[in-house]
């Protein structure tokens, strides 16, 4: 395993020239998955539509994938993507690996092959919570990565199973209304149920961590799942350079808090006090972002960020729907199975 | 030269208008607050619509408009727009906004720059109409966004519209997209503001062959896979959605570099340069500006040594840029 300035320094197969909104988290989440899966294996990717593939398999010019001028049969380098519709990227990761053993069952596939799906949380909670758990159920040999921007971002920033409560998408305006009412889809429960070999929740923002769960995920038995919390700084709307800023807080905090967990090891929670007075107050993520610009705002003078009149109760209840979600990760990290 | 004057050819055919920008600069605003403006009288047809791919911030985006008296049965993008809009600056990198207008069509140019600058620079023949957008913008709006100004310019230059009516039509558009009442108000200073700040000329600058428009010969000529050639440059040089008129800037005088990789790890392109340090690790000597930065702001975030930051740069005004810009 290797550490985080040898990971820096290794050739990721994601190259510039996506067409990624300025910071990104995704294409930061794809820099990095791309240089981890740099280990002389030869890499599957299945790719839902999503942002993260419109943005970057624009045909015909997919010049945002590929790892230099390696000639097409060096394996070690090579990679391969395969894009399907919005649901279909784990069961199509599944069915490449039962291929890859099939062939090398027959002997026609000499070394082993790493496969990777990634989607995002659109397609894989909302049409594709069905693809994901048969995958996860089924054991399959695979990693799955979903991209959580808690946002339909790729169709204009609709709600999705993962939004946060009160948060203003454009499906749940914030327009007299307090914005979205549904709690979020408890997906990491959802994939230890269903039977997932490793858990994890992990934006790049913790890059070590990042990097360590996503080698981990090639290596472990079963099927790895590794949810990246990604900032939407079109859907979340915020200023520029504060994608890696708002990820950690949105850890800190305790709204997607940093969360590692393998079957019959058990899990941690990194970086997230269970004590709601020993993290940073959840105002500090709110208040950088315009989605939460009816719940909270910004006194000019003191720089404080507090409740809208009459929007109190409301973040009160936003701050215990908080403490239940750190408190649920701490008692999912106790579990073995 | 002659220049033909819009508002004529608003009476006698069809007006077509096309605008250049970037995305989320508010192109779309202006246009459409441009197409209510007319659709709010009986007499006209209109026909608005904006065209742009599956790129959101910063890349190009084009808009068009159609009003005429009688009903608008053409569908299909402008090639010939007698009126043209150049929204933002950086957008001319990408595409030629210019192209297809004819010899004493009208240009509206967001810019600090003379219209006689812009003319020149641009090549253009014609009445140009300068309006320094973004910093109305930024003045009233503590945002340099161009779009106010951008939708006035234009109504000016069509002439013949009752101000007050200018005025309302835009803010509608505002309340339509939930802007709040403090935010209206300051956006009526600026589009009031902007009347003042107009200027205007006619030049003579296009030479012979100038931005002239391709003849569409069926959809085989078009490059592969692509709409037209607006959906992406060809390179996918995404170094052109960075905020206009700014770029990265990289200084370690002091060698100060701690190798610690978060810029390198967080770097949404993978840009940053770096060399293998014995003592540190790794040694970043820079970045590669040149044909992806899109100036998101992350290594200006996350170095712990401040070297990186952002300066003014005006590649647009560049002459060896803009030469191939328009070959």
């Amino acid at each position: 395993m290797s550490g985080y300035k040898e990971t820096a320094l290794k050739e990721s197969c994601f190259r510039p020239g996506s067409t990624l909104c300025p910071g990104c988290m995704e294409s930061v989440a794809f820099q990095n998955i791309g240089r981890v899966t740099d280990n002389g294996i030869k890499t599957i990717f299945s790719i839902g539509t999503s942002c993260a593939e419109v943005s970057t398999l624009a045909f015909p010019n997919v010049v945002a994938w590929g790892r230099g001028d390696v000639p097409s049969d060096d394996y070690g380098k090579s990679f391969a993507i395969i894009h399907n519709v919005f649901e279909s990227a784990p069961t199509l990761a599944e069915a490449t690996r039962d291929v890859a053993d099939q062939l090398t069952h027959l002997g026609a596939l000499q070394r082993p092959v790493q496969i990777i799906s990634a989607s995002g949380d659109g397609g894989a909670f909302s049409i594709g919570l069905r693809t994901l758990l048969h995958t996860i159920h089924r054991r399959a040999r695979v990693t799955i990565v979903v991209l959580v921007n808690e946002i339909f971002a790729n169709t204009g920033f609709q709600y999705s199973p993962a939004t946060m409560p009160y948060a203003d998408t454009s499906t749940t305006p914030a327009d007299g209304t307090p914005g979205n009412l549904n709690p979020p889809l408890d997906y990491i429960h959802l994939a230890m149920a269903a039977g997932a070999g490793m858990v994890a929740q992990l934006s790049p923002a913790h890059g070590k961590m990042f990097v360590k769960a996503i080698e981990r995920s090639l290596e472990v038995e079963g099927t790895a799942v590794i949810f990246v919390p990604a900032p939407c700084i079109s859907g979340w709307k915020f200023e520029d350079g504060q994608t890696v800023e708002i990820a950690q807080m949105g850890a800190r905090t305790g709204v997607f808090p940093a969360f590692t967990w393998e079957r019959g090891k058990g899990g941690t929670v990194k970086d997230c006090p269970l004590a709601a007075d020993q993290r940073p107050s959840i105002e500090e993520f709110l208040g950088s972002q315009r989605r939460f610009a009816h719940l909270v705002a910004k006194d000019r003078e003191t720089g404080r960020i507090s409740a809208r009149p009459g929007r109190e109760e409301d973040l009160e209840r936003l701050r215990s729907w908080v403490q239940e979600n750190v408190e649920r990760m701490y008692r999912l990290a106790e579990m073995k199975q | 030269m002659r220049v033909i004057d819009p508002r004529q050819r608003l009476e006698s055919g069809v007006l077509e208008m096309r605008g250049d920008g970037k995305a989320g600069g508010g192109l779309v605003l202006a246009f459409q607050s441009l197409a209510a403006l007319f659709a709010a009288r009986p007499e006209w047809h209109v026909q608005e619509w904006p065209f742009f791919s599956s790129a959101r911030r910063g890349a190009n985006i084009r808009s068009f408009l159609r009003v005429s008296r009688r009903p608008v049965e053409a569908a299909c993008e402008v090639t010939r727009p007698l009126l043209t809009l150049l929204m933002d600056e950086a957008a001319a990198r990408s595409a030629d906004f210019a192209e297809g207008v004819p010899h004493g069509g009208t240009f509206v140019i967001n810019t600090r720059r003379t219209p006689e600058e812009c003319a020149q620079h641009f090549h253009l023949s014609g009445r140009v109409l300068a309006v320094p957008g973004d910093d109305i913008g930024t003045q009233h709006l503590k945002h340099a966004i161009g779009n106010i100004s951008a939708y006035v310019a234009l109504t000016e230059a069509v002439g013949g519209l009752e101000f007050d009516d200018v005025v309302e039509t835009f803010l509608a558009q505002l309340k339509k997209r939930r802007i709040p009442q403090q935010l209206l108000d300051r956006n009526r200073d600026a589009l009031h503001a902007t009347r003042e700040a107009i200027v205007e000329g006619v030049f003579d600058f296009a030479r012979p062959g100038d931005h002239a428009s391709t003849r569409f010969e069926g959809y085989g000529d078009l490059p592969l896979g692509a709409q037209t050639r607006l959906r992406l440059s060809q390179n996918n040089k995404t170094a052109t959605f960075a905020r206009s008129g700014f770029r990265l800037l990289f200084a370690d005088p002091l060698n100060a570099c701690t190798g610690c990789s978060h810029c390198i790890v967080n770097c949404p392109e993978g840009i940053i340069r770096f060399e293998p340090d014995t003592a540190r690790g790794v040694r970043v000597t820079g970045a590669d500006v040149s044909s992806f930065c899109k100036l998101c702001g992350e290594c200006i975030a996350v170095c712990p040594e401040n070297l990186f930051s952002e300066g003014r740069y005006e590649e647009v005004w560049d002459d060896t840029h803009a030469e191939e810009v328009r070959s």
